[in-house]
């Protein structure tokens, strides 16, 4: 094909040199974005030995602590110790306080909130807006990812992050939010489905489940500094 | 060859670079959107840190507790000492110390538009979000209207009124928190909801102010008929 007419040739060519150097920014682009992603999956190498130790650490600590739980408990219930009252006593606060692992009847919460825009609903709200929910329903225990919700228990953004119990919740390839709580399993379900699921149904695409089953949850960790509330009695 | 035809041409090669580059535009993003879980790898090494680092003082403090029973200490007075502090931690002991006193009350002011009518009064998610920033400045112990807070307390919603501890509360809502007075006086309250527009703006009360002495109620125990401690060794 040839254009006999000159008119052509200028837009032709300005059309040209456009596309080249649309061409050329988006080549340079693509090379920096290859760049930034093997520098990301190198760092994310280079942290996944990190993890795997710190997963093996965390392991580790809890086994000990199991075994040092189970000597204190033989210590304990030696002949001549303290009384069974006050050992019940001690057992029964401990629910309270969140120092005991617990184990019950109670629901299993799955909150998927990944299609819902955090700027429009902060899942912090959402999360103790549930539990409170949860607190009303007669709930004995709860657990947010594996953090005990005791009464000193804080949830805040931080950036982009949920900090609970202090503790960043990570949410890495996409882990719902799973919140255990034991209780009355029909009232918790019944509860949370008319206050936390249904109330919001039609203003966001939140995916909860709550499915009833036998819950453990772990005790707190002890960060119950007091310097300043004395005791008066 | 009429100059539609040649027009046909050059939009084609046009069209097709465009998508070519389009192409590559999203690739580009996709692959930018990859190195988002990266963040969330830092994220999950911080909660394994934080999570180990309180796992290790944990077990120091267990230990600690062993070894006394190991030295003969007597059983009987570790027991009356770990129900001491058990009950300090459940908020069943009654407690002073210094700290803030909160105050919140509905508004006087003559509603101007009753469509506003909500924004004149104090709702139960003003005092959980205050609640929770309080504990978030390390309070040790919060009492709201002489009701301690613990574990299982709720602040829930009844109608004109709100409930904690299963009481009906009716405003003024006073919140007591003892802690170090600098910082929980300067907690910024305002980050969920806009108290100091509310105040002006609707006339709805919200004062806060240091207390050289707070004395608060023993929390109340629970009932527990489904949870069950989970003992080892057993």
């Amino acid at each position: 094909m040839r254009f006999k007419s000159a008119k052509w040739m200028l837009p032709t060519f300005l059309v040209a040199v456009v596309l080249g150097v649309l061409i050329s920014v988006q080549f340079q682009a693509q090379q920096k974005v290859n760049k930034a992603r093997e520098v990301s999956v190198k760092r994310a190498e280079e942290i996944k030995p990190y993890i795997q130790q710190a997963v093996e650490e965390k392991e580790r600590l809890l086994k000990e602590q199991k075994e040092i739980k189970a000597e204190l408990e033989k210590y304990k219930n030696a002949p001549g110790g303290a009384s069974s009252e006050v050992k019940a006593e001690i057992d029964k606060i401990g629910i309270l306080n969140g120092e005991t692992d617990v184990e019950g009847p109670g629901v299993h919460i799955e909150v998927d909130d990944r299609k819902v825009l955090s700027m429009l609903f902060p899942i912090q709200d959402y999360l103790m807006e549930t539990i409170n929910v949860l607190k009303y329903a007669g709930a004995e225990a709860i657990e947010v990812n594996g953090q005990r919700i005791g009464a000193r228990t804080a949830i805040v953004s931080s950036g982009t992050n949920t900090l609970i119990n202090g503790v960043p919740i990570s949410r890495i390839n996409g882990t719902h939010w799973e919140i255990e709580a034991i209780g009355n399993q029909e009232v918790l379900k019944n509860y949370v489905q008319t206050l936390c699921v249904d109330a919001y149904k039609t203003q966001l695409d939140l995916n909860v489940t709550i499915t009833p089953q036998v819950v453990k949850i772990s005790s707190a960790k002890d960060t119950n500094e007091f310097s300043f509330a004395k005791p008066t009695n | 060859m009429s100059w539609i035809k040649k027009w046909t041409v050059i939009v084609t090669i046009c069209a097709f670079l465009v998508g070519v580059l389009l192409m590559f535009q999203l690739k580009a993003q996709a692959i930018a959107n990859q190195g988002q879980p990266k963040e969330n790898l830092l994220q999950t090494v911080m909660q394994y840190d934080l999570e180990n680092a309180q796992l290790k003082s944990d077990n120091k403090k267990i230990e600690d507790e062993l070894n006394k029973y190991k030295e003969g200490v007597d059983a009987a007075l570790l027991a009356d000492q770990q129900l001491k502090r058990a009950k300090q931690i459940a908020g069943l002991n009654p407690v002073k110390g210094p700290g803030v006193k909160i105050t919140l009350d509905d508004s006087n002011q003559k509603i101007a538009d009753p469509q506003d009518t909500a924004l004149y009064i104090i709702h139960e998610g003003y005092l959980r979000t205050i609640v929770n920033a309080l504990w978030n400045a390390n309070a040790e112990a919060i009492s709201i209207n002489g009701q301690r807070i613990t574990a299982n307390t709720e602040i829930f919603c009844n109608g004109n009124n709100i409930l904690i501890n299963r009481e009906i509360q009716t405003p003024p809502y006073t919140i007591d928190a003892i802690g170090d007075p600098q910082s929980l006086k300067a907690v910024n309250f305002n980050n969920k909801f806009d108290f100091a527009n509310l105040a002006n703006t609707y006339g709805i009360r919200f004062e806060i102010e240091p207390a050289k002495e707070l004395q608060l109620p023993a929390g109340k125990m629970h009932q527990y008929t489904n949870a069950v401690p989970v003992k080892e060794g057993k």
